[in-house]
């Protein structure tokens, strides 16, 4: 399965964790926060962070039914600590 | 006459790091040959010197959208007959039917799993061979 990604491809992943959750967290808008959140759902699985791939599509989902378009903070919050699972420092989920 | 076999791989997608997965996964596990390009715009000058087998195609990029490009890449005689295959992280049914609507050959869901893919695809490049094959995928 994707747990058999070289080590290498797996931390250039984790390397641009940061700017993704900068994307999410502070958006230019929430359209660039729901892209943000769909291409990380895309991305993380294959990576084998199967929980912050999932995590993402629940964020992205969550802003379907908020009025203002951005995700559930709920959602937003297990993100969070699934990106620090992955290997953020938790430090840069914080700024 | 022996059986040609899937030799290259097109892959449009915007995100880099779903390039860099897609690259390792059909060159380094499938010893595909493979290009990958990030916009439908840069796929369709990629056909100037990279003839297709089958196009592993992104559903939303900025600009030329998965749709958009799969509607250019079907004028093109060249590719007439090449099997194009959506990727997409959409993935409740109704979102694949549409997609299979499109003309697309088949829909792989993302994520996919790297170590498979280059099998997984093979049915595609099957169908577009004329062989019988899926029209929709749940792969990966």
């Amino acid at each position: 399965m994707a747990d058999d990604v070289p080590a290498a491809l797996r931390q250039r992943f984790i390397g641009g964790l940061a700017g993704r959750w900068q994307a999410i967290s502070q958006p230019a808008s929430p359209q660039d926060c729901r892209q943000a959140l769909h291409r990380l759902a895309g991305a993380a699985g294959s990576y084998g962070f199967a929980a912050l791939g999932q995590a993402a599509r629940q964020a992205e989902h969550s802003c379907t039914g908020s009025a203002s378009g951005l995700p559930d903070p709920a959602a937003l919050a297990e993100l969070q600590r699934c990106l620090v699972q992955a290997g953020l420092p938790a430090d840069d989920t914080n700024r | 006459m022996p059986t040609p076999a899937l030799q290259r791989v097109l892959c449009v997608e915007d995100d880099p790091d779903i390039r860099t997965i897609l690259e390792f996964s059909l060159a380094d596990v499938g010893g595909l040959q493979v290009r990958c390009c990030d916009s439908g715009t840069a796929a369709l000058a990629a056909l100037a010197d990279f003839a297709p087998d089958l196009v592993l195609l992104d559903v939303m990029m900025p600009g030329m959208s998965g749709p958009d490009t799969l509607r250019a890449l079907r004028a093109l005689p060249v590719m007439q007959g090449v099997p194009v295959v959506f990727l997409t992280a959409k993935a409740l049914p109704h979102e694949l039917e549409t997609l299979l609507l499109q003309g697309a050959t088949g829909v792989i869901v993302k994520p996919f799993d790297p170590m498979t893919l280059p099998q997984d695809i093979l049915p595609y490049w099957e169908h577009g061979r004329g062989v019988a094959g899926p029209q929709e995928g749940g792969a990966g």
